[in-house]
């Protein structure tokens, strides 16, 4: 049956039409997971110091390094994945099932990159570049909350940027050996994920 | 007279149609924690979209758990262009 409406009607369909669309090409950003993420790179300098290292003083002789690279990875991997498991259980928070699908596809990039990550690092410590393991850690993460940011919110945009800069800022500063460098950069990486962890959460109660 | 689809002229079928009018095709989930549809909406407005051919379901399995995908068809997707002109007419000649 034919049906007549009004303009009134019709603007606001239209609009309805939009808000959809514009919707379902917009990325649910993990909130939640990312902000305790946040918390969990904070609390790393409190596992690194009283652990040595992660080597609790154990002599690894001249496989020192190699045995640092894959203590490391091997650990934070399962720290890491763990604070994220236990969040997106606790709170059923689902990226994938609250994005678009195509966005979904997009977020499987994490996974290439996670494996970059730990690639740099079980290649760089053991052929005594591990002072360049950070820059790439902070370089790879920047180009992975890039594409979040440009997806979802700008806040993470920026701050992914933030992170490419401070990757390169950081290899340049490592000509000058120090050891206590990484702890300012920690820092900073703690709390901007907590601030896009959080503006995520903020940004879709409001919404 | 400018005419609306009857079938497309509803709330609730309108973004169902927006929607996969954007993303192609989509699983039941997703499309109603998107949208934010209850069970009953959705599977009552599917049923209705599904019938006159808007709209094609597909069911499988994926790790062993039943799983619905919507895909828009092609009469679908004339239909809901041929809405959204209709729409767009009435705001210009009103």
């Amino acid at each position: 049956m034919a049906q007549q409406i009004e303009r009134d009607e019709a603007l606001r369909q239209i609009a309805e039409i939009a808000s959809v669309i514009k919707s379902s090409n917009t990325l649910s950003f993990p909130g939640r997971s990312v902000l305790a993420l946040g918390i969990g790179v904070l609390f790393v300098p409190l596992i690194e110091y009283p652990t040595q290292r992660l080597t609790f003083g154990y002599d690894f002789g001249d496989n020192y390094l190699i045995a640092l690279a894959i203590i490391h990875v091997v650990f934070y991997f399962f720290y890491f994945n763990g604070i994220r498991f236990a969040i997106r259980k606790l709170f059923n928070e689902d990226p994938a099932a609250e994005s678009h699908p195509l966005l979904a596809r997009s977020l499987a990039m994490e996974r290439p990159i996670i494996v970059a990550i730990a690639g740099s690092i079980l290649v760089l410590v053991p052929i005594g570049q591990g002072h360049l393991a950070y820059p790439f850690v902070f370089i790879l993460l920047g180009i992975l909350f890039n594409l979040y940011g440009r997806l979802s919110r700008p806040v993470i945009f920026y701050i992914s940027w933030s992170y490419i800069f401070l990757g390169f800022l950081y290899a340049a500063l490592s000509v000058y050996q120090s050891h206590e460098m990484w702890l300012p950069f920690n820092t900073y990486m703690g709390l901007t994920l907590i601030v896009m962890g959080y503006s995520a959460v903020k940004g879709k109660s409001a919404s | 007279m400018l005419e609306l689809d009857k079938i497309i002229h509803q709330p609730v079928r309108t973004k169902i149609m927006a929607y996969l009018s954007s993303a192609k095709e989509c699983d039941y989930t997703t499309l109603r924690n998107s949208l934010e549809l209850s069970d009953g909406h959705m599977s009552t407005h599917m049923k209705e979209l599904v019938g006159c051919e808007y709209v094609e379901m597909e069911k499988s399995f994926v790790d062993n758990k039943p799983k619905t995908t919507y895909r828009i068809t092609n009469k679908g997707r004339k239909a809901f262009a041929t809405y959204v002109t209709v729409l767009k007419e009435i705001i210009s000649t009103t």
